[in-house]
């Protein structure tokens, strides 16, 4: 082992299916090497929740409410290089798909009028969160210092960045590395 | 005519040879350098609004787009510097900001969509400006096609593509600045659209998934397909098929622009009648057992078929084909004493007499008057008339249309006549219109052959005889059936009517090939007396590819190949020998006419 | 016999005052008094000060009288033309010299003009060309159709050095020497007239009032470039200028200076109206050119210019109004007359129109090399109320905004672009200390993003980006980050777009960036707007010391939040309630309702937020 203090690092999971995170894991036996190089601190991976002070801050998922656009501001103010892990934090995709409809009638489908549903109620804060009117990708809250596109980035993209970013370099995209899907 | 001026330019350092009049984009391409395009398309005239081919020429003080600026001899010319760059990367960032381009679910994810290409060409991870998330509708009203406005980047390659190859102008743009949409008629959906024929063209020429065939849709990634050039056999033109193919199905049938007939463009019935239709295929031979017809196998079927034809003399044995059958079968046809092809009214004559005139849609494409004269092109043949349609409207040939059912060519004819007038002075007007015509063309089909047509094209034939100057017309036929002018001309005789000709000669076996006729041979069944006539026989043998009301009545059934399973030649209209390639292997025990044909006369 | 004429102005600004009764009332009125015989009236073209409207202009004497009211004409008709004194209720002050004008000569407005294009402007009647001729009306047409070669025509205008007044500033000799040349035929002229400009309106003012001219420079034009027929394209907005643009190509066509056989020369000259459908861009000339052809107005790329390749394909030129109606006094008194106007590099006059915060509101003719000051402190009088100058806006929302810094600097088409701003078609909006520059760059933007064709990315998408952006800086929401993203946006879409209206559409916000960074900077960081103009980040309150109690604040408050106090006669606003509409301030008679914009109450800033940057990270910083 190296003598070298081992890089902090926090996940944090927003609007988004969780699909990012487990591509994540899809780094296999890689993941012991980078454990070698980081500490995992908070993430749903360890579901430690209270984000410490970290070098690095990865994102997955858009900002769909308050409680994830102060989770985000949070991580931002808490780490020194914040990553978009896949497309919900980079484009909005597909939590962005509600964007197209006023948010009264998204949730009205969603907890009313749903087939199933006798009697609805659409919850509000609290306990739920308030639902930002559009949902928004990372960058246009805070500042964010690499992307790692893909719905989800495959673990050899996500390896790729991470290295990079690791070895103090920003990752090159180009027609062969790049996903939008 | 002269020589273009050759030049030179040098591109990227890169000296690069062309002609005056060639733009840079053109010669470029012509010397291996890449410029990313958009909004171009080989066949569509430039347009210059994506703003991806854009390029420096040095001492000139703002960027050009290389689509449209006609290359100037000696200039030097950077097509990638880092301020392009630049620019091109914001541009796709402001497209991709737009509209809602989301990939992961979109049909033409995965490499297909040009614009997705792009944003990987350039490198691009993440966009620096807000999404701008509008909401647009999609309108799936269409029988075959599909507009998705939250995918379109306004590149017009469709809009340009109806009014250029189809002719027919039913897209537009409509509103002003982000406003901007494609409009079908003026704001009608596909559904409820007046002018579009459904050629499809628009769908082809669409950059990214805003339009897209709904047949085709997740059906497959079209970078990942297999591709077979084959020629289509729903009509004379013989338009060049690009069929895609993955695990042993179609997912989508575009033009072949090597296609030296149609050059890319189809109509309808090759586009999707073909193939997103539903029919109901005849998998395996059929044998009438107890009145009813059982599966059985090829050997028991062709066992059958064989006794029967035994049972009769050779005069009382006959084969009836339909005009789709290949080149390859006609010497195997001839091995039977009477032998007819069943055609529609009116085009005995024409299938025996019709004039073939090479490279028809050529001198269609240059020609400066076209008089349509009992032919229904709009109907039959959507290519020519797509290629009459652009070449009345674009490049302004007069049109004059005879004796011919309504449709909507007749907008665009200097002279209409569906009804004939003999009148002295309503042909003073046709020898006024043609006077000066120095490339005429005259299409003419079946009805071109009653006697009515046959006054008008004396007529015709007679102003152009007057005239003191200028070339006779190009005579064009255009029958119906798919090859019947090559099977006539080999000795097969047309037949209009299949009664009397059934009655002329009493049979006990007769045998007919309808192919891959989509309506199975069924229409043989509309003349009257033919049913009661067919029953009298006593085998009637039906090799077709589609289940129909004539199948249900012989007493063996031979399943037959389809379009895109059948191999060999037929020659176009124009004289062309065009090849058939299959694209995939016959479904179920389907076997090839010519297979059939001789295991039934072995 | 005719002892005096009256000379009413009918120009657009005039008619919608009440010119058109003003000239009834004058007829009836002199009839009644029985001078009808010795006094006519005329009803001319624009004469230039719309601001004072409805004008008038006595002659031989040439008073000219403001604001004339029908009420006021028994009056003026008494005291002018029976007691023979001047009405002095009527006579304009001048804001310059502070006396009251009595003679036309003597107003500044008119004198430090050169009137070359507007010679007959305010002069003759438009609708009569038996005016024109008689100002020497088609003679021009006459000179060159029996006496000079098309060459000759060509090289008389490029000797002039006359530039095209559309915008661009294209030699306009050497642009018909280009369309001379082109082998193809048949050739069109075209005349542009689909001035689409706010606050521009020196096309319409010539039409409306000298129409003739443009009709006489398109047929010398056309005969010097191998064309037979001309199309004028003009806005459907303009209906007064079309219908004497009607009668003026009628009359030509009766009296043989249109149509066939000019002049017994055999040479023919065909003009037709087009009337646009109200789209900006398609001023435009590829644009333009495709809606007369009948397809949607949307720009083509150049090369080919339409001098090659333009109407239906044919060789093409397309000029201005203004240029079509400078030819004339070229072809009349020679290139080197005209060449002496101006400056070395752009000759003749310009005229402008005037609008925005300054006194003089309306059109000045001034040679090329005029000062900014000149023309708006000499011509249009200053300032109103004497606020502050600010800025003026020169060329439209395609021009730049040019700060009070640069106001001695000498206007032509290189020391405007210089400046970050054009020539444009010479609009000139003023703005005063109470503009808030931020807000009129989103004027511009809003109006550029709206009138966006939407065929390239860049103007269609980058226009609304940059909109969206300004919307966020007015209403306070904007971060640091955001002005870096405007201004590399704004270059994207100069450099990027495919016509002039896209290149140019980021210049408001590119020159109040280079002019007036600081308003930006205290919108995004202190939330507050300096001018007081962007309500998000006003605040309403009522001095108290002040206030009489009168109500007319509350009485005008919308959302009724303004509340008389317990036991007081004073008035206050609940702030949580107030929607920063204004509607008080204006009310207020006594100055008593305060708008401040200090920043302290609006939103609190996250340092977080500042901190966000559209640059993008060369490379990760971890160390610790």
């Amino acid at each position: 082992m190296s003598d070298k203090p081992k890089v902090k690092v926090a996940t944090v999971w927003l609007g988004g299916c969780s699909g990012c995170h487990m591509s994540f894991l899809d780094l296999d036996e890689r993941l012991v090497e980078l454990v070698k190089l980081v500490d995992i601190t908070a993430s749903p991976i360890t579901d430690v929740k209270e984000i410490p002070n970290v070098d690095m801050g990865i994102v997955e998922g858009a900002v769909c409410n308050e409680e994830q656009e102060h989770v985000l501001r949070t991580l931002r103010a808490r780490c020194k290089v914040l990553v978009a892990l896949g497309d919900c934090a980079i484009t909005g995709n597909i939590p962005a798909l509600r964007n197209q409809f006023k948010l009264e009638d998204v949730v009205a489908r969603g907890f009313v009028e749903t087939e199933s549903t006798q009697v609805g109620d659409i919850p509000g804060p609290p306990p739920v969160p308030k639902l930002l009117n559009k949902v928004r990708p990372i960058q246009e809250f805070v500042k964010v210092d690499a992307h790692i596109p893909g719905c989800p980035p495959d673990a050899d993209t996500i390896w790729y960045v991470l290295t990079e970013l690791l070895a103090g370099r920003m990752p090159k995209w180009t027609e062969k590395n790049l996903s939008y899907d | 005519m002269i020589a273009p001026k050759k030049i030179t330019l040098t591109i990227d350092g890169r000296r690069c040879e062309g002609q005056e009049g060639q733009t840079i984009l053109q010669i470029a391409q012509a010397s291996g350098i890449s410029i990313p395009t958009l909004c171009y398309l080989k066949h569509l005239s430039p347009w210059g609004g994506c703003r991806m081919c854009i390029v420096e020429i040095v001492g000139s003080p703002k960027v050009v787009p290389a689509c449209s600026t006609p290359a100037v001899d000696g200039k030097q010319v950077v097509t990638n510097s880092e301020s392009l760059q630049k620019l091109r990367r914001s541009t796709l960032e402001l497209l991709f900001s737009e509209r809602n381009h989301i990939c992961p679910f979109c049909v033409m994810n995965k490499g297909d969509c040009e614009l997705q290409q792009q944003g990987y060409r350039h490198g691009i991870d993440a966009i620096s400006i807000p999404y701008l998330y509008p909401a647009w509708p999609v309108d799936v009203s269409g029988k075959y096609l599909a507009l998705d406005h939250n995918r379109c980047i306004l590149c017009t390659r469709c809009v340009r593509t109806c009014e250029e190859m189809e002719g027919t102008h039913t897209l537009d743009i409509s509103h002003r600045g982000a406003k901007n949409r494609v409009v079908v008629d003026l704001g009608a959906t596909f559904g409820t659209s007046d002018t579009c024929t459904n050629c499809g063209a628009c769908v082809a020429a669409c950059p990214t998934g805003a339009l897209f065939d709904k047949a085709a849709a997740f059906r497959g990634k079209l970078n990942t397909c297999q591709t077979v050039r084959t020629t289509c056999t729903e009509c004379p033109v013989g338009c060049g098929l690009l069929v895609y193919t993955k695990e042993n199905r179609i997912v989508e049938v575009f033009g072949d622009f090597d296609s030296p007939v149609s050059q890319g463009h189809l109509c309808v019935r090759g586009r999707y009648e073909t193939w997103a239709e539903p029919r109901q295929r005849i998998l395996q031979p059929l044998l009438r057992r107890h009145e009813k017809l059982e599966p059985a196998t090829w050997n028991e079927a062709l066992e059958a078929v064989r006794q029967a034809a035994k049972k009769a003399k050779p005069a009382q044995k006959a084969v009836l084909v339909s005009p789709r059958l290949n080149n390859e079968t006609i010497a195997t046809l001839k091995k039977f004493e009477r032998i007819g092809m069943f055609v529609a009214r009116d085009e005995a004559a024409l299938c025996a007499e019709g004039d073939r005139s090479p490279d028809s849609m050529a001198k269609l494409h240059d020609a400066d008057a076209i008089i349509v004269l009992g032919a229904q092109p709009s109907r039959a043949q959507g290519v020519v008339a797509a290629k009459i349609r652009t070449t009345v409207r674009l490049r302004k040939a007069k049109l004059l249309i005879f004796h011919t059912r309504k449709s909507d060519l007749d907008q665009y004819a200097t002279i209409c006549a569906n009804v004939v007038s003999l009148e002295r002075k309503f042909w003073g007007r046709v020898a006024e219109e043609l006077k000066d015509a120095k490339r005429p063309v005259l299409v003419y089909g079946p009805e071109a052959m009653t006697p009515i047509g046959v006054a008008v094209l004396e007529r015709l034939i007679k102003i152009f005889e007057g005239k003191a100057s200028g070339p006779a017309p190009a005579l064009i036929a255009l029958p119906t059936g798919s090859n019947s002018l090559t099977l006539a001309a080999g000795g097969i005789e047309p037949v209009e009517e299949v009664g009397p000709w059934l009655d002329a000669k009493p049979l006990k076996f007769l045998h007919i090939i309808a192919s891959d006729e989509p309506d199975g041979g069924a229409r043989l069944l509309d003349e009257k007396y033919v049913r009661p006539l067919l029953e009298e026989i006593d085998c009637v043998v039906v090799q077709a590819a589609y289940q129909s009301r004539l199948t249900d009545l012989a007493k063996v059934v031979l399943p037959a190949t389809i379009w895109c399973e059948k191999q060999g030649t037929i020659t176009n209209f124009e004289g062309r020998e065009l090849p058939l390639q299959a694209v995939l292997p016959p479904r179920g025990e389907a076997r090839q006419d010519l297979e059939i044909l001789n295991a039934v006369l072995k | 016999m005719i002892r005096a004429h009256i000379l009413v102005c009918a120009g657009a600004g005039c008619i919608s005052c009440g010119g058109h009764a003003l000239k009834d009332v004058l007829a009836t009125e002199l009839k009644k008094r029985g001078l009808d015989e010795e006094i006519k009236i005329v009803e001319t073209g624009c004469m230039g000060p719309c601001d004072l409207g409805p004008v008038m202009l006595v002659h031989p004497e040439g008073t000219f009288y403001q604001r004339v009211t029908a009420l006021e004409v028994p009056r003026l008709v008494e005291e002018h033309f029976i007691k023979g004194r001047l009405y002095t209720k009527l006579l304009p002050k001048d804001d310059v010299t502070a006396n009251v004008v009595t003679t036309q000569r003597d107003f500044s407005f008119f004198a430090k003009q050169e009137k070359i294009v507007l010679e007959n402007c305010g002069l003759i009647d438009s609708e009569n060309i038996e005016e024109y001729i008689a100002r020497d009306g088609y003679a021009a047409l006459g000179k060159v159709l029996t006496s000079m070669k098309p060459e000759q025509v060509i090289a008389e205008i490029k000797a002039s050095g006359l530039r095209g007044r559309g915008g661009a500033g294209f030699p306009t000799g050497v642009k018909w020497e280009l369309m001379a040349k082109a082998p193809v035929t048949p050739k069109y002229v075209i005349c542009n007239a689909d001035e689409g400009d706010p606050g521009a309106f020196m096309n319409r003012a010539v039409l409306e009032g000298d129409p003739h001219r443009v009709l006489e420079g398109m047929a010398i034009g056309a005969y010097a470039m191998g064309a037979n027929r001309g199309f004028i394209y003009i806005r459907a907005e303009y209906p007064l200028a079309i219908k004497r643009l009607n009668i003026a190509i009628a009359q030509a066509y009766k009296h043989g200076l249109l149509g066939k056989n000019l002049f017994d020369t055999g040479y023919d000259f065909d003009i037709e109206i087009r009337i646009g459908a109200g789209a900006f861009v398609c001023g435009e000339e590829t644009a333009l050119m495709r809606s007369i052809e009948g397809r949607r107005g949307q720009p083509m790329p150049r090369p080919p210019f339409p001098a090659q390749r333009g109407l239906w394909g044919k060789p093409t030129n397309i000029n201005n109004v203004e240029t079509w109606a400078t030819i004339k006094p070229i072809i009349l008194k020679g290139a080197k007359w005209y060449a002496s106007f101006g400056t070395e590099k752009s000759k003749g006059t310009k005229v402008f129109a005037l609008a925005g915060k300054i006194r003089n509101t309306g059109l000045a003719e001034v040679p090329y090399g005029t000062t900014l000051r000149e023309i708006i402190f000499g011509i249009g009088g200053g300032i109103p109320k004497d606020k502050k100058f600010k800025a003026v806006q020169t060329g439209g929302p395609s021009g730049g905004v040019i700060p009070a810094q640069h106001l001695d600097e000498r206007v032509d088409y290189e020391s405007l672009q210089k400046l970050g701003s054009i020539m444009g078609s010479g609009g000139m909006v003023v703005m005063d200390e109470d503009s808030c520059m931020v807000d009129v760059a989103r004027f511009f933007m809003d109006f550029c993003c709206d009138e966006s064709c939407g065929k390239c990315p860049p103007c269609r998408v980058g226009t609304r980006q940059m909109l969206n952006l300004l919307d966020r800086i007015c209403t306070g929401e904007a971060e640091l980050a955001d002005i870096e993203k405007l201004e590399s946006l704004a270059t994207v879409v100069r450099d990027a777009s495919l016509c002039g209206l896209g290149q140019t559409a980021p210049n408001p916000v590119l020159t109040t960036l280079r002019y007036f960074r600081d308003e930006y900077l205290a919108h995004v960081v202190e939330k507050r707007c300096p001018a007081r103009v962007c309500r998000e980040l006003l605040e309403f309150r009522i001095n108290e010391e002040t206030c009489v109690g009168c109500s007319l604040c509350a009485r005008a408050c919308p959302v009724h939040t303004i509340f008389k106090r317990d036991g007081q006669k004073k008035y206050y606003i609940v702030e949580d309630a107030c929607i920063q509409c204004g509607a008080c301030f204006d009310a207020c008679r006594f100055d008593s309702v305060l708008k401040t914009s200090d920043g302290m109450n609006a939103r609190s800033v996250a340092p977080a937020a500042l901190e966000t940057s559209s640059t993008r990270a060369t490379k990760p910083v971890m160390e610790k």
